[in-house]
């Protein structure tokens, strides 16, 4: 009989242990969430609360579990139905965070690649410290970490998110080390993990830019998308947005409606697919225009640079824009122009310049509001910049934003030009371009 | 002498099958907890916080057993508003077989 209760014993331990496992791989630090909540109620007087569910609970819409969360140390999949849950999810405007728990490589390695199979038109990209998520409420483009972290490898101070952007917008993201112990303040020197105040500094900014953008987010999703009329004509401008290794497309209506204002301005036929195509692909010399645009820090390959140089030279136009007005793709760009054409540097474009009266007048534009913070005024004179080869303008590059305004959608942390200022610059430049 | 046969037996099979449960959990059927970087969960868990406490301790006692149900007199909020949801934190789907561990690559 003893040893039967013996066997039994043994059959139930494993069972539970399994069960054990299982609550304390996602609900490892039980307090992190509400740990925080109390700490935002402190740090920035608002008050919200916390609701535990599996993601079959979750409903599709973002407006009845506006963020979601999600923490662990094991590897982890979903199926094909939660991945198209988590997808409409987020492109409605929510948003999920994962939370490396200790920095644990599995289940950091399984949210990437999870993210990857759901969104897999843009890829999972770190950003960089200039994003506005790190500056949202503070500006934590500096933490502090865990000694536990340097020994695992990472030597910086800069925080390490993983995000995947839409229309942007981070619609996911992945905390390389942990936050929740710091927003637990349960921390120990071997934890790979942010120390507890940069920790609960960059849980006040990752909400305040989730509640920021998902009222926005709401309204981008109905952009307006503008298709090919389907009746050929011989004179079009077609205009090929340039892929790299990288998020490389960053609004998906802008260009459409841009050149639709643009034909409805001048009576410039206009063919509204925008090609998308790699540098190394001989089709873009077929292309008049080359559009460039992205946020973060990013390289060609020597072929590439290779191609774009020879285009260039041979009398095409690459039109170039930071999208959102972001430094680390400013930083990207001024770098490959100065390695493609050494002896002519990005020059501003003189206001006199027929770029800023035709077909619109554009002595002075207005801008958004954290551009107008930067600048300490509502209204700016347009600051363009050119390259020019063998006297002919190349290379055109706006260093703030203009794609937000040409759909009419501005992001609210964008640094750009308003709707109409980016509309009239806009016509101006692809009038430019075309006339040249 | 029948019946200790079929015991050993029962007895033989069930500490098969809880083999057979341990070594499954030992090995972690590719949880990770094998892989390079992988770090376990801490072990000074903190307890989860207790429920707000939404009745009086007077409320607790029973005066006799066969009294009322309800109580005679209530002197306290018994539901403070709750602040709005703003995170939802996804626990692990334990019942269904969706978000599943990987099996074991090796």
């Amino acid at each position: 009989m003893k040893s039967f209760r013996y066997a039994l014993f043994c059959l139930i331990l494993p069972l539970l242990s399994l069960s054990a496992q299982d609550d304390i791989d996602w609900n490892a630090t039980p307090n992190d969430v509400n740990n925080l909540l109390k700490s935002m109620k402190e740090m920035i007087d608002v008050n919200y609360s916390v609701q535990v569910a599996t993601l079959s609970e979750i409903d599709a819409d973002p407006a009845k579990n506006p963020i979601l969360y999600r923490s662990g140390h094991y590897n982890f999949q979903y199926n094909d139905e939660q991945r198209k849950l988590i997808r409409e999810y987020c492109l409605a405007g929510g948003m999920i965070i994962y939370n490396t728990g200790l920095g644990s490589a599995p289940f950091y390695r399984s949210a990437v690649r999870e993210l990857g199979k759901i969104f897999p038109e843009q890829p999972v990209q770190r950003i960089t410290s200039d994003h506005p998520i790190f500056h949202a409420y503070y500006d934590v483009d500096r933490v502090r970490y865990m000694p536990g972290v340097k020994a695992a490898g990472y030597v910086g101070d800069e925080p390490w998110f993983d995000a995947v952007e839409i229309n942007c917008r981070v619609v996911a993201l992945v905390s390389r080390w942990c936050m929740a112990v710091g927003w637990e303040d349960n921390v120990l020197p071997e934890y790979q993990a942010y120390e507890p105040v940069s920790a609960k500094r960059l849980g006040v900014n990752i909400f305040a830019y989730s509640s920021a953008m998902r009222a926005w987010a709401k309204s981008q999703a109905h952009a307006i998308k503008f298709v090919d009329q389907p009746e050929p004509s011989a004179d079009k401008v077609a205009m090929v947005q340039v892929m790299y290794d990288g998020v490389w497309k960053t609004r998906h209506a802008g260009l459409s409606v841009i050149l639709q204002t643009f034909n409805l301005k001048t009576d410039v036929p206009v063919k509204y697919a925008v090609k998308e195509l790699r540098l190394t692909d001989p089709a873009i010399f077929n292309a008049p225009l080359l559009y460039l645009t992205g946020h973060e820090f990013f390289t060609l390959n020597r072929d590439e640079a290779v191609q774009l140089k020879k285009y260039l030279e041979n009398g095409g136009f690459l039109l170039a824009e930071a999208c959102c007005g972001r430094k680390g793709f400013d930083l990207a760009f001024r770098k490959i122009m100065q390695a493609l054409f050494p002896g002519s540097p990005l020059k501003t474009v003189p206001q006199d310049n027929a770029i800023f009266h035709m077909p619109n007048d554009v002595e002075r534009v207005g801008v958004t509001p954290v551009l107008q913070q930067a600048l300490g005024s509502a209204v700016t004179r347009p600051r363009l910049e050119c390259v020019e080869i063998d006297g002919h303008v190349a290379v055109i590059y706006s260093p703030y934003a203009m794609a937000g305004g040409w759909e009419i959608s501005q992001s609210p942390y964008a640094r750009g030009y308003d709707d109409v200022g980016s509309q009239r610059l806009g016509q101006n430049i692809l009038m430019y371009a075309v006339t040249q | 002498m029948m019946k200790n046969e079929v015991n050993k037996t029962v007895t033989a099979g069930m500490a098969l099958i809880a083999s057979t449960l341990c070594m499954g959990t030992t090995l972690a059927a590719g949880d990770g907890s094998d892989e390079p970087g992988f770090v376990p969960p801490p072990k000074n868990r903190q307890p989860p916080p207790a429920p707000p406490r939404s009745i009086s301790s007077a409320e607790t006692y029973d005066p006799c057993c066969c009294c009322p149900i309800t109580p005679q007199a209530r002197t306290e909020a018994k539901k403070p508003p709750q602040p709005p949801v703003l995170i939802t934190k996804l626990k692990a789907e334990d019942a269904q077989p969706s978000e599943v561990k990987i099996p074991n690559k090796r």
